[in-house]
């Protein structure tokens, strides 16, 4: 814990100082075990709204498949940044949506029941498809300063599978709990 | 503690080699950066307070508020012996996070919920009137929120 609050200090006061963010890398693997909903839907009625002094912009997903969690329909989740009235607060690393792409989402909600995509944008896929296939396509993150487990800097390559094997991935982290 | 302020002086040097946070006013031609920052001619002593939120992040047995501030009044120090800047940091004080948004430029260290993979992040809020003035030099920020995780 002290190394983590250490990492978080260290970190938050070079965001103050660039500023900046930095993220832990995760995984597939981890994304999928860390979140508490995963979800396929497009985005919408996407607003600016102060939580304390950081802006977030809050939206609704309309939701077609539920990969993990109660299955639904629509659901709430806040990304950092946004804006309110004539301010604008600009956090780098933290995803926006475009009107009528599809996504698969990593979502995690806090025990005080604040929901958020998990590593900012490392929980949003986009999903493109093609007459046979659907992938799950994350692009590298840039701008932000990528950790590794053990606070080491590492460099985002992105991610990408198909729904199939992402589906699949999912039933065995499921299954091998 | 060493360790902390190496790395935190490893990232103040690399931190100043790039900037995210850059407008450009015009889409074609000759693209100008138009940075987001801090007023200093307008700011007194060019010294920008930081404040700490008095929402208390989850702690194991051993670590402490105290010692939690004191890191982040370490970190600004850090800053503060890169005598190269001009920009100078010092503490304000703790705040409430229920406090009404003051625009008086300053810095906010804040605690929230994270979520996994995120450790910090932290961003510059300015007035977004939908263009930026073809002779500004730079965007006045009007405050600047860190958010550090509040769970574990």
């Amino acid at each position: 814990m002290v190394r983590f609050v250490q990492v978080s200090i260290l970190c938050g006061m070079a965001a103050i100082l660039a500023p900046a963010t930095t993220l832990e890398l995760l995984g597939i693997d981890g994304l999928i075990d860390k979140s508490t909903q995963v979800v396929r839907g497009k985005v919408s009625n996407c607003g600016g709204a102060y939580r304390g002094a950081m802006i977030y912009t809050h939206c609704s997903v309309t939701i077609v498949e539920t990969l993990k969690g109660a299955p639904a329909t629509q659901a709430r989740f806040s990304v950092p940044g946004g804006k309110v009235s004539n301010i604008r607060q600009s956090i780098a690393g933290s995803p926006d949506f475009q009107p009528g792409v599809e996504y698969v989402l990593f979502l995690w909600t806090s025990p005080n029941g604040f929901t958020q995509i998990i590593g900012l944008s490392q929980g949003k896929f986009e999903v493109r498809s093609t007459a046979t296939t659907q992938t799950a396509v994350r692009a590298a993150i840039g701008d932000v300063t990528m950790l590794d487990g053990m606070g080491q800097e590492v460099q985002d390559a992105g991610a990408r599978m198909t729904l199939t094997s992402l589906r699949q991935r999912m039933a065995n982290r499921s299954v091998g709990k | 503690m060493k360790r902390l302020l190496a790395a935190l002086l490893s990232i103040a040097t690399l931190a100043s080699g790039h900037y995210s946070f850059v407008t450009y006013n015009t889409r074609t031609g000759t693209l100008v950066p138009i940075p987001r920052k801090f007023d200093l001619s307008a700011i007194p002593g060019r010294t920008v307070q930081f404040f700490i939120a008095d929402t208390a992040p989850q702690l194991l047995p051993g670590d402490s508020i105290a010692s939690l501030h004191s890191q982040i009044r370490l970190a600004a120090k850090v800053w503060n012996d890169v005598d190269v800047s001009d920009l100078r940091l010092s503490f304000g004080g703790i705040r409430s996070a229920s406090a009404p948004v003051s625009f008086t430029p300053s810095i906010e260290v804040t605690f929230d919920d994270l979520p996994p993979g995120t450790l910090a992040y932290g961003g510059p809020q300015v007035v977004d009137d939908g263009g930026v003035n073809s002779t500004q030099s730079f965007i006045p920020i009007l405050l600047s929120v860190v958010a550090l995780p509040r769970n574990n």
